[in-house]
Parts: structure tokens; C-alpha cells; sequence
């Protein structure tokens, strides 16, 4: 085989092979790695798909490694839901039976990457049957679930395999039969800058006088008239708490703690144009974790550059495709503005029916009544009520900057969002409508949900027996 | 020389024998003893804590959903969440509560071990159970003891909720049973 040049076959597969490496090794070291990609990844870790060992932290081994790197990212957001189905409760040997059929203390178990073709609508992977394993005989205890389909479990309404915070009795008891429209419907009201207040009564507020900016780059005096009514300079936080500023060191600030984090020595070298969220999260923190474990800033979580909107895979504007995504993206930290950060900042790069039809819906209308006056606070609804909602922990109501973590399933909107303002069943009934969230809730749909009526019929079999046993002890 | 031979060994051997032997705990031995911190424990906070606060100073009540109600948890949810975060450190030690009639179905006997047992502490309250069992090729030694109704509270629940096969216990009764793992190397 050997030609006469001495140049064969073994040669070529020689040069090949090394080329071949070479490619795979720039593509890897260097590249953008699309190469090793095995398959289009879900809507949830698109962005973090070329940063391999987010994932693969072992190399590429499967297993506990790559179980505690899903847990690395979302086992807050499975606390947070009261996860039902916590690793913890299959590992004990009583249950390996169970295991045998379906490894529950894994997460790949059900939710697979890389494989575009079974990747449901809520963005992940999952197996029709998963439930049928373990509930299979669920009729003989619920004679209402007798011939349901297998796959028709965890329909919204119905259950979920991690939140079924709103699915339990006693809170289904509590809530069946609440009006459509509650009387008093209203959002939580965020009390974080008067709790900072009232721990920091000695912080006096800052007027146009005394702000310390005039050396800052891209200075110009319009930023300190919108500055001078805004919580950072209500709360005393001059231009240099963000921004170089080579007098900030002058300053006497005793006990500036926002948040209970320390404003003092912020003398960093960040200008207007490039405040980023390590500036915001030294006062901030609480709402710029929450900003990372969602998909607007689960780039900058890993390490990576923060996610550009054209990168994005939901409709955007056009003209937005420039942008990236940081606190000053939807902010604007020099001016109180309400609105901006809760609507125009989303809607100046969301380009979907849900999102375009916002303007012309009832929530739209009562947040413009909220502007304007003539609605209460947190009697408006405006994107970020539904989709960042106000957070209560302890005496403290903040607002939930992780917007993904009541998206999907839906369902996970009800207890936190829709319930402030309607009932229980007109609210999940609204949520299975497709066309009516594409509208953005405007127009008529079923207000009843099939389910309801099951737990109707659950609810009056309760009292029966309670009335029995009461009468069988007393009689 | 013989007999200097002699009391060199015999010194050897005495040194041997004067030496302290490895200690060690029986599985049923170190079963119990786990046991009784857990039936402790569950006992204190029962009395202690969820008695007091709910039924004579009146401060606060213990709800199955505790963290919607801003409650206590219930003692015997007290005694799952212990199981696992016992679980979770992968010690080889595992305990659950069951029963033979269990509102939540998932908690009743699986194995023919929890089965004998089960039926074993019912039969006989004052006495425990037992034995050796091979789960998925580990093989285990497990204990089952018996779990009192130890307050109204257990026995008002268990009576009352429709998806309870039982509704006559009383304070006092075998409600169910903790089954106790150690794995056996």
C-alpha cells in the first residue's frame, strides 16, 4: 500500500486523524465547543451550554457528580417549593423496590439533556409514566381517579412531582370556594427601604447639593435631578456609594447598612455605563442571588458574560438584540420610576402575544390606575407582580428576582400571584387556557376547572364521615 | 534456662491476656440505643415543646402543614424530617415510621421483614422485633419497636381523616411502629 513516494495509507489516516484532533481540540480549548454539543439543550441551560463542566463536573462522568451539580443550581428552588419527592425520602433501603422501577434520587432519571425530541413544553424531559410506577393503584384509595390515563397526572390543576403546595386539602378546604375576584385583592407592598429606615434613623436623606459625582465620567446634571427623590438618596447613598469617586473616602457614613450590607469603602472604579452586579449585590444581595438563579442572570451565576438578548430564544424586539442583561438593564438606579423595572424594561424586549398584549389587558388598566393615584398600592398588576412577585420572609417583603422560578409549570403561579387577587379555582381555570395567556387574560373563558369538582365531592365525603364518627362516639 | 524460658512465655502470655480486648456493640444493642434517642427526642419535644405551647400555655398550635399555618410541626413529623437528614449523611443507619394503618399508603410494611415485625409489636406491645433481611444485595440487620399513641392529638387525627382504615385508636395504643435499619458490612 506503500506508494512510491513512501506516502500511504497509514499516513493519511495519520495526517487525518491529527488534523481531526487538532480541530476538536481548538474547537474545545479555544472554539466555542459547538462541535461537542450531542443535541440542542432545553430553554433552561441554553445559555450555559458551551460552559460543559457547569454539568459535567467530573469529566463527563454521570452520577452523584453531576446530581450535585443540578442540586448546585436548583435545590433552593425545590426547598422552596416543599419539593415532595426529595432524594431523602427514597434512600432508604425500604424503598430500593421503588428504585428498582424508577431512581427518583436522580434527577437525570426524568429530566434528560441534549435530546430536543422528548423535551416537553415546561422545558424539560419527562417520562409520561413516571407516576404510574409508585401510584399505580391510587384508585383503590381515591375511587375518583378510577380510569384515568396514566399521563394525565400532572395536568396543571392536578399534581406536580416537586410543588403541590397548592394541592393539599386542608388549603383546598380553605380555598374552593372563594370568589373569582377576591375583595381584597392587592399584592404584598415591599417594605425593605422602610425597614432599612427604621434601623438607620441616623442616615439623613441627600439632596442635588450635596451629591459628591460632578468627576464622573459621562457626568451630566440631569442624573442628579432624577438622583435627589430616589431611594439611594433618601437613604444617603451619594453618586460615589456606585461610582468611582476620588472624595467618597472623605465621607463620614457611620452604620450605612442597606439590607444590613455595608456601603462603606465603595470606592470602586466602575463608571455610569458599566455598574455591574457586583456593585448592585454589595447592598442588594437578596435580589441580585435571586436575579442569578433565573434565566436573566444565570450567565453571570456561571462565571460567563451576561446573557445578551439576542441570545435569547422567546420573541424579542428587534432593536433590543444589542443589549445585555444586568441590574441596569430593567433599572434605572438614578430615578424612582415604578414603572420602568415592573413593565416598560420588559416590554422593551419581550416581543410575544402574552407580552404585547399586556397594554390592552384589565391588569394593564389597574396598574395605570396604581400610577395615577387612583388605585392603592399593590392594587395594580403589572408584569413584575405576576412574574417577580413580592416575597414575604418574616416581617421583610422583598421582590423576587428570580422571575423563573414560578414560570413552569404555571401551576407554581397560583399560590404566590394569583391568589392576592382571585380564587383558587378561577384561577387554576385560567391558567390551562393557552389562548387566554396569549391574550394576556383578556376575554371569556371556563372559570370552572374539572378537578374542583372532584375535590367538591372529596370535601362533602369528609364531612359525612366526621358526622358519622362524631354520632358513632357520642351518640 | 528451661525454666527462665518458661516464665518468658509465661509473662508473654499473661501480657496477652492483660491486654484490652476491641470493644464491641451487637447490632440489636446499638439499634436499641439509636432508638432511644429517637423515642426521646420525639418524647421531649412532644412534652416539651408542642404540649406546652399548644395545650397549656396556648401560644401556638402544632398543624400537619405547619408552614402555611405558622405552626409547629407535628411530633411525628418531627421524628420523619430527623429520619432524613439522617438518610442524607449515608451512614448506614435508617429508621421510618409505619404502620399497619397508615393514612399516607406509602408508609405502610414493604418489605416481609416490616411485615412480620408489624404484626409481631402489635401481638405483642411489650416486646420488640428482630431480625435479618437482604434489601437490593445489602443485607441489614432491623429492628421494630412500637410507636404509641402519645397524645389526643394522634389519636383525634388518625380517627377523624377519611383516608385512616382505623378509626377507634386510643391513647396508648400501638398506632404503628419504627422500623430501624443498620447495614451490615
Amino acid at each position: 500500500m506503500i506508494e512510491k513516494n513512501g506516502f500511504g495509507f497509514l499516513h493519511y489516516g495519520i495526517l487525518v486523524t491529527v488534523v481531526l484532533s487538532g480541530l476538536l481540540a481548538y474547537s474545545m480549548f479555544s472554539g466555542d465547543r459547538q462541535l461537542f454539543l450531542p443535541g440542542k439543550t432545553t430553554h433552561g441551560h441554553h445559555q450555559i451550554e458551551l460552559k460543559c463542566d457547569t454539568c459535567h463536573v467530573e469529566s463527563f462522568k454521570a452520577g452523584e457528580p453531576m446530581q450535585e451539580a443540578c442540586l448546585t443550581c436548583h435545590s433552593e428552588s425545590m426547598e422552596q417549593a416543599r419539593d415532595t419527592h426529595p432524594k431523602k425520602k427514597f434512600t432508604d433501603p425500604r424503598n430500593s423496590g421503588l428504585l428498582s422501577n424508577l431512581n427518583a434520587t436522580q434527577c437525570v432519571t426524568c429530566h434528560v439533556e441534549h435530546s430536543p425530541e422528548i423535551t416537553g413544553e415546561h422545558g424539560v424531559t419527562l417520562p409520561e409514566d413516571f407516576c404510574f410506577y409508585c401510584h399505580r393503584d391510587i384508585a383503590k384509595d381515591r375511587p375518583s381517579h378510577e380510569g384515568f390515563e396514566f399521563d394525565s397526572c400532572s395536568n396543571s390543576g392536578c399534581h406536580n412531582y416537586h410543588d403541590n403546595r397548592a394541592l393539599y386539602e386542608k388549603f383546598l378546604q380553605k380555598n374552593i370556594e372563594k370568589p373569582s375576584i377576591l375583595n381584597t385583592k392587592r399584592t404584598l407592598i415591599a417594605t425593605g427601604l422602610a425597614a432599612w429606615k427604621s434601623k438607620n434613623k441616623n442616615i439623613e436623606a441627600l439632596n442635588a447639593e450635596q451629591h459628591d459625582g460632578a468627576n464622573i465620567d459621562n457626568y451630566l446634571p440631569l442624573f442628579v435631578d432624577q438622583w435627589q427623590g430616589s431611594a439611594h438618596a433618601q437613604s444617603g447613598i451619594n453618586c460615589s456609594g456606585c461610582h468611582e469617586n476620588q472624595g467618597y473616602e472623605n465621607q463620614s457614613h457611620e452604620n450605612q447598612s442597606h439590607e444590613n450590607q455595608s456601603h462603606e469603602n465603595q470606592n470602586r472604579s466602575t463608571s455610569s455605563s458599566s455598574l455591574t452586579l457586583e456593585v448592585c449585590s454589595e447592598c442588594h444581595s437578596r435580589h441580585t442571588e435571586g436575579f442569578k438563579q433565573g434565566l436573566h442572570g444565570m450567565k453571570l451565576a456561571a462565571g460567563m458574560t451576561p446573557l445578551s438578548v439576542s441570545e435569547a430564544r422567546l420573541e424579542m424586539k428587534p432593536d433590543a438584540l444589542h443589549r445585555e442583561l444586568n441590574c441596569g438593564s430593567c433599572h434605572a438606579p438614578h430615578r424612582p420610576d415604578l414603572k420602568l423595572a415592573a413593565v416598560t424594561s420588559c416590554q422593551g424586549c419581550h416581543d410575544d402575544q402574552h407580552s404585547n398584549n399586556y397594554a390592552s389587558s384589565k391588569h394593564a388598566t389597574l396598574f395605570e390606575k396604581e400610577l395615577s393615584g387612583e388605585l392603592a398600592e399593590g392594587e395594580g398588576v403589572s408584569c413584575a407582580s405576576c412574574h417577580m412577585p413580592r416575597k414575604k420572609k418574616g416581617k421583610l417583603v422583598y421582590v423576587e428576582h428570580n422571575q423563573t422560578r414560578n414560570l413552569k409549570p404555571n401551576s407554581k403561579m397560583l399560590r404566590p400571584v394569583c391568589m392576592n387577587c382571585h380564587g383558587l379555582e378561577y384561577a387554576t381555570a385560567a391558567l390551562v387556557d393557552k389562548s387566554l395567556i396569549a391574550s394576556n387574560f383578556s376575554g371569556n373563558f371556563t372559570e370552572q376547572h374539572p378537578s374542583f369538582n372532584m375535590i367538591r365531592v372529596r370535601m362533602e365525603e369528609r364531612r359525612r364521615a366526621k358526622k358519622a364518627r362524631a354520632a358513632q362516639r357520642d351518640p | 534456662m528451661i525454666n527462665k524460658k518458661v516464665s518468658l512465655i509465661t509473662l508473654s502470655v499473661l501480657a496477652c491476656t492483660a491486654l484490652p480486648v476491641a470493644a464491641e456493640i451487637t447490632p440489636q444493642k446499638m439499634a436499641d440505643a439509636i432508638f432511644a434517642v429517637i423515642e426521646a427526642d420525639r418524647a421531649v419535644y412532644a412534652e416539651k415543646v408542642v404540649n406546652r405551647l399548644q395545650n397549656e400555655e396556648e401560644v401556638i398550635t402544632a398543624e400537619e402543614h405547619w408552614e402555611d399555618e405558622q405552626a409547629l410541626p407535628l411530633p411525628a413529623q418531627m421524628l420523619r424530617y430527623g429520619a432524613e437528614n439522617v438518610a442524607e449523611k449515608n451512614l448506614g443507619v435508617t429508621y421510618a415510621l409505619m404502620s399497619t394503618w397508615p393514612i399516607n399508603k406509602q408508609n405502610e410494611a414493604v418489605t416481609d421483614v416490616e411485615k412480620k415485625g408489624m404484626e409481631f409489636i402489635v401481638a405483642n406491645p411489650s416486646k420488640r422485633f428482630y431480625a435479618e433481611e437482604t434489601l437490593s444485595g445489602e443485607k441489614y440487620f432491623t429492628a421494630v419497636y412500637q410507636d404509641f399513641a402519645v397524645s389526643e392529638a394522634c389519636v383525634t387525627c388518625h380517627n377523624d381523616h377519611l383516608d385512616s382504615p382505623r378509626s377507634d385508636f386510643e391513647l396508648g395504643d400501638v398506632m404503628g411502629g419504627v422500623v430501624l435499619r443498620i447495614k451490615l458490612d
